[in-house]
This record gives structure tokens, C-alpha cells and sequence, in this order.
């Protein structure tokens, strides 16, 4: 198996052939690189090893977009409660959300064009970039709502946890911030026994769960599609809890 | 919010609670029965129900010895999205 260039894009594999790629063309004998040097000799379909399934491309760029749309509707959904009875807690569930949906939509729709177009693929680094910090930054403005609410021990234990824990991968930031507040819907199911809590929960779970398979793509490739179909049945959770909630009289 | 419910109702919430009760009266609320359903003392009753008459939420009813309430077409919309809106925060958990 080939060398990983940069750790940090280990999380989204299909952008490693590209670096893999530049690297492998490299003839300088000083390249420091040297073991990727060394499988330039490899085969074509070898050098691939790294790529998410093949028959996945172009998959996961619909999937990404049909999960910013779930994440704008839940979006939207958030603002008009916010505009009814002015509760700041909804205006940072919607600002989340549409950040949630930005990432998404940016890294899924720039993906699409840069296969197509392999001298577009540095683009999709900064795609995949602009869409981890918005995750970071949507995700931790859905806790800081959490925390704004209970103000608790726990939340305030959980918190140092993540701080000590820290890891240098943006995914694994996204992955604690998530289980988080996968910690927290579980507790308000656990209180209420509601079906729509369920599925928050469920879907905050699947959503780390996806997070966990976006770090691992270096074991088994499939751990992407499999990262890619989670992220989207988390929002489909989501989802279903929305449709429920519209359709109350 | 799970761990710790909220101490005191928001105010929204109380309107909310008013306009249920009325809704349950089937539109002929009395002041007693919306005092006593939405848990509230006379003062704050009655501050509050001038403030959803001026909102256009609800309307009075009857003569001055037998008032009573009733939702407009405005409240009745009201209270079903803020039954909508309600069931979304609560269902991630937070509390309006």
C-alpha cells in the first residue's frame, strides 16, 4: 500500500491519488518521498489501493448534496421557529445547519467537475477544507446551544474531555463534537421517550458513526462509501424527524 | 433541557398555554378557566390577555359581566406553529 502523503487528508480519500499522483511523477532521485518513488513502478490498478471504490465516484458528491439539502431544510425549519418566537437557541440550530449545508454543498458540487477535469482536483483540497471547518464551526455552535441551556456538570466534564483529548485531525474534532451531541440527544430520548428525539439521536449517532469511517479509509476503502452512506442516513433521520414535526396539527 | 427543566416559563410559552386553554374551550374560555388552565395569577391574567387582544391573537366575547375568550383566525395559526416549532427544538432537546 502506498505512503500517505498528508495525514491530514487521510479523512477524504478520493483527493490522495491526486497528491499520490504528483508525487509518483516526481523523477528527482532527492525526492524525500522515496517510498512512494519506489511504487511508481507499481501497477497502475495497485496505485490505486487508496481510491474509494471506483464504481463509488460521483456517488458521493450526490450524496453530499442531497445531504446539504436535508441540512437547508432543517435549516430553514429552525429560522422560521426562531422568527415566531425569537428563541436565540433555534437562530444557532439554523446558522449551524445552513453551515452544515454550505460545506456540504461546496465539497460535493466542486468534486463533481474536478473528476472530470483532473487539472480542477487542488480545488477539491480546499473544498474538503472549507467543508471540515464548517463542520467544526456548525457542530460547535450546536453545542454551545446545548451548553447554554443546561449549563451542567456533565456538559461541562464532557467539554474538558474533548480539550484533553485533542487530536491534531480535523475529522476526529468533528467526530467528538458530533458525539457530543449524540451524548446529549440520547439524554433528552432517554427523558422523554418521544419518537422525533429518537431520531435526532439516531441521526447525531450516525452522523459520528460516518465521521469514525471517514478516519479510516487507510484500512479498508470501502469504510468511505461506508463513512458517505451513514452521513446520509443520519440526515435522512433527521429528515423524517422534520416531516413528522410539519405534518402536527 | 434534560437534565434541568426550565424554572420559569418563557413568556411565548404562556401565551401558548393561554391560547390552548381557549382552543380547549372550544372558543368560550372564561377568564377563571384560562386563569386556572394556564396556571397564572389575576394580574398577570390579565396583563396578558391584553397583550394577545392587541396582537390580534384572540378576541373577547360577550357582554362585560360574562366575558369570555376566543382564538382569531391569527391565533389559531399561531398556535399551530408553535405546536410544530416546539416538537422540533424539543426533539433536539431544547426547551422554548
Amino acid at each position: 500500500m502506498l505512503a500517505v502523503p498528508s495525514t491530514q487528508h487521510s479523512s477524504h480519500f478520493t483527493r490522495l491519488p491526486l497528491e499520490t499522483i504528483k508525487y509518483l511523477d516526481r523523477d528527482s532521485p532527492d525526492d524525500s518521498c522515496t517510498n512512494l518513488i519506489e511504487d511508481k513502478n507499481k501497477p497502475q490498478s495497485e496505485d490505486r489501493a487508496l481510491l474509494a471504490p471506483q464504481w463509488f465516484t460521483g456517488f458521493d458528491s450526490l450524496m453530499q448534496i442531497i445531504d446539504a439539502t436535508i441540512a437547508f431544510a432543517i435549516g430553514y425549519y429552525a429560522l422560521r421557529g426562531y422568527r415566531l418566537i425569537k428563541e436565540r437557541t433555534l437562530f444557532f440550530l439554523h446558522f449551524s445547519f445552513v453551515l452544515l449545508g454550505v460545506g456540504l454543498l461546496v465539497d460535493g458540487v466542486v468534486t463533481i467537475p474536478a473528476f472530470a477535469f483532473r487539472g480542477l482536483l487542488p480545488i477539491t483540497t480546499i473544498s474538503y477544507h472549507l467543508r471540515i471547518i464548517a463542520e467544526i464551526i456548525a457542530y460547535a455552535m450546536m453545542l454551545f446551544a446545548y451548553l447554554r441551556q443546561t449549563r451542567s456538570l456533565m456538559a461541562g466534564a464532557t467539554l474538558a474531555a474533548m480539550v484533553l483529548d485533542y487530536n491534531p485531525f480535523l475529522e476526529t474534532v468533528v467526530f467528538f463534537l458530533i458525539a457530543y451531541l449524540a451524548a446529549q440527544a440520547a439524554m433528552n430520548y432517554s427523558a422523554k421517550k418521544e419518537r422525533n428525539s429518537l431520531l435526532v439521536f439516531i441521526g447525531f449517532v450516525l452522523l459520528s458513526v460516518s465521521h469514525i469511517f471517514f478516519i479510516l479509509p487507510p484500512i479498508v476503502r470501502l469504510f468511505f462509501v461506508m463513512a458517505h452512506v451513514s452521513q446520509l442516513l443520519g440526515f435522512v433521520a433527521l429528515l423524517i424527524m422534520l416531516l413528522r414535526v410539519a405534518r402536527i396539527k | 433541557m434534560t437534565e434541568k427543566t426550565a424554572k420559569y416559563r418563557s413568556q411565548i410559552r404562556i401565551f401558548a398555554d393561554i391560547l390552548h386553554v381557549i382552543e380547549k374551550e372550544r372558543g368560550n374560555a372564561k377568564p377563571t378557566h384560562i386563569l386556572y388552565g394556564a396556571n397564572l395569577s389575576h394580574d398577570r391574567l390579565v396583563k396578558y390577555l391584553t397583550q394577545l387582544k392587541e396582537s390580534g391573537l384572540i378576541e373577547e366575547i360577550g357582554a362585560s359581566d360574562r366575558t369570555a375568550y376566543s382564538l382569531t383566525d391569527k391565533g389559531i395559526e399561531f398556535l399551530k406553529e408553535f405546536r410544530k416549532v416546539s416538537q422540533f427544538a424539543e426533539a433536539f432537546g431544547f426547551v422554548i
